[in-house]
């Protein structure tokens, strides 16, 4: 398979009053051309910068200290503005969590929408009408045309976000990048918009990151998963390697924590320990079960434990 | 269409409520009309004729409905100086205070919506610091202040500008005009940009940290496009409010800077009116900018509707 994109040792830090803090302080991954990439992890674990660095954007206090993005072997890092430009969106494309924020909320769904067409392609402002009005059809909306003269907040948030997404897909972009597009969206219309987006997968050859903590949403979706945990990548692989075969203690206690109906007890909840960590060692240390005398001196780099499911742990027998 | 009417009905209310307020207390204030005609050869028996023709003996209430019904007719009544009716009076003053309040509102407005955009996007930027020190000066330092330092500087050391009034002698040009209104209007512009720039600022800042800004950088819009494509409309709602409100100044005039640089305006008016006791004039220079100020908040509620879609068809 063709790898589209390149994540290499990308390190991502936060400049406040009070100091640095390091959000993301070694993420590492590869896209292939059609992959449905899955990030998982809790709050705070690093996913959303991670992707939003892809872009570079990031907030003005935002530092991407170190790293690579290889898209089709450029650097994006080191693109300039224009260049920059180019890739955002066009080749590139985003969509949110919250879909009403996103949208500016004094113009109309058309109106922006025109004027992204006409950003990326050189068409006058009747044809940018028909292709919003086609794309807007295509991610399911049953009145394309009134949706258009509708401002953001008078559109339902599943609508909302099928607005996003069909703004995203208005230049036809190699890679969507999901931030958690369902966690605002009722289970019903999450379903639908999952479906949306595995549908314009499969149609446009598209590849896609989807970053969520929902781990039912991946195990709908993902070809591909990598869990998160304290700015780093702590395991990696196919969704059946993650839900089936997980062997970093964290993605066991994740997979555990999952709410099932009748089942399960709070006591496998996963507690969050916030204390101070050394930046160095496994950022699960603190709330591991299996830690031992290794653990707390270095920090665990990768060990295959399949073709290409890698492990951030010191342990590596098979035992619970 | 309803909440038109019944925000209409909400400005009646007021100004019925202002008109009670401001008839009780200039009534309460010291001082007495008669004493305006009083000379020292009258008698007593006069003064009380006097007293009575002017209508001072009736009952408060009948005093402020007499009142209240002749200026619903229009008639605000005559000054006691010098027994001209006061409408005229404050329309012969409007264009003064007009032009100079108008030129300074428009300057202020659009610096403020360069600096404060500016400012707001690369918030503790340098310029951003050296307009923020500026909006600092601007806000503290009185405009009497500035204006005799102006005078001061301007005028008697290196007697570049006038000093007083609107036109020279003998001179209705617009230059000249316009040579007497540079320094009044540079310390109401730096006043008012300075209070502008700050709202504008704020509201940059807010409106730059939404993630429709995040969105439109990840669809590769430019910087500039965003700030005045995106950000600039949502971050002048706000300026609706502050400029709707600042509307009365238009015609209440900067009381001071008038009397500073002898313009004559309303300002001076309203001044002159107060140390002269005469209170048709300064009842109908109260009613008046009242009347402003609750027009000017209903067409800052107005403009909000027509900007921003969400009011318009919200339930607020």
């Amino acid at each position: 398979m063709e790898k589209l994109l390149e994540v290499k040792n990308l390190k991502v830090s936060f400049f406040t009053d009070r100091g640095e803090t390091k959000a993301v302080k070694n993420a590492g991954f590869e896209l292939e051309k059609g992959d449905f990439f899955g990030i998982v992890g809790e709050s705070g674990s690093g996913k959303s910068v991670t992707t939003k660095s892809i872009l570079k954007l990031g907030t003005s206090n935002c530092v991407i200290k170190e790293g690579e993005v290889l898209f089709e072997g450029r650097d994006i890092l080191k693109l300039n503005g224009k260049e920059l430009r180019e890739v955002r969106g066009k080749e590139i494309a985003m969509i949110f969590q919250d879909s009403l924020s996103a949208l500016n909320p004094v113009y109309t769904v058309g109106n922006k929408m025109v004027e992204l067409i006409r950003r990326h392609n050189p068409v006058g402002k009747q044809e940018a009408e028909r292709q919003a009005l086609e794309l807007l059809t295509a991610v399911g909306i049953a009145d394309p045309a009134k949706a258009m003269r509708s401002y953001p907040h008078e559109l339902s948030g599943g609508m909302r976000q099928r607005v996003m997404i069909a703004m995203a897909m208005s230049s036809r972009p190699k890679i969507l990048i999901a931030d958690e597009p369902t966690t605002a969206l009722d289970v019903t219309i999450q379903a639908q918009i999952l479906h949306l987006l595995l549908e314009l997968q499969r149609k446009n050859g598209m590849s896609i990151i989807l970053i969520t903590h929902d781990l039912g949403v991946v195990a709908q979706t993902c070809s591909r998963v990598a869990v998160m945990c304290g700015g780093y990548i702590v395991e990696e692989g196919t969704a059946e390697e993650i839900f089936l075969r997980p062997k970093h203690p964290y993605t066991r206690a994740l997979i555990a924590s999952m709410p099932r109906v009748g089942g399960g007890s709070f006591e496998q909840f996963l507690e969050r320990d916030l204390s101070d960590q050394a930046d160095s060692l496994c950022p699960f240390l603190n709330r591991c079960k299996y830690v031992e005398e290794c653990c707390r001196k270095t920090l665990p780099e990768y060990y295959l434990a399949g073709e290409k499911h890698r492990v951030r742990c010191h342990r590596r027998e098979e035992e619970v | 269409m309803k909440k038109v009417v019944n925000r209409l009905i909400q400005c009646i209310l007021t100004m019925f409520i202002v008109s009670i307020l401001c008839f009780a207390l200039t009534k309460a204030a010291p001082g007495d009309p008669v004493l305006t005609y009083v000379e020292p050869n009258m008698s007593e028996e006069y003064i009380a004729n006097l007293r009575e023709s002017m209508g001072l003996t009736k009952p408060l209430y009948e005093q402020y409905f007499i009142w209240l019904g002749k200026i619903l007719q229009g008639n605000f009544g005559n000054s006691l100086m010098n027994n001209r009716p006061v409408l005229t009076q404050i329309m012969e003053r409007l264009p003064a205070t007009v032009i100079l309040m108008g030129t300074s509102m428009v300057l202020g407005f659009l610096i403020a919506v360069l600096l404060g955009l500016y400012s707001g996007k690369n918030k503790n930027g340098v310029l951003d610091k050296i307009t923020s020190l500026f909006c600092y000066v601007g806000i503290s330092i009185p405009t009497f202040w500035f204006g005799i330092m102006l005078i001061y500087l301007l005028s008697v050391n290196l007697h570049l500008l006038p000093s007083i009034g609107m036109h020279s002698e003998g001179d209705r040009s617009f230059g000249d005009l316009v040579l007497h209104m540079v320094m009044p209007c540079a310390v109401l512009t730096f006043a008012n940009a300075s209070q502008y720039i700050r709202y504008l600022r704020s509201s940059t800042i807010t409106e730059m940290s939404s993630d429709y800004v995040t969105v439109q950088t990840a669809y590769g819009m430019k910087d500039s496009g965003i700030l005045f494509h995106h950000v600039l409309k949502n971050a002048m709602l706000p300026m609706i409010t502050v400029l709707g409100m600042s509307l009365q100044s238009l015609v209440s005039g900067a009381i001071i800077t008038e009397q500073v640089f002898a313009w004559p305006g309303i300002g001076q008016l309203a001044v002159t009116a107060v140390t002269q006791f005469d209170y048709p004039l300064i009842m109908g220079i109260t009613m008046f900018t009242a009347l402003l100020v609750v027009a000017g908040n209903l067409l800052a509620d107005v403009l909000y509707a027509v900007f921003d879609p969400r009011i318009r068809k919200g339930s607020c």
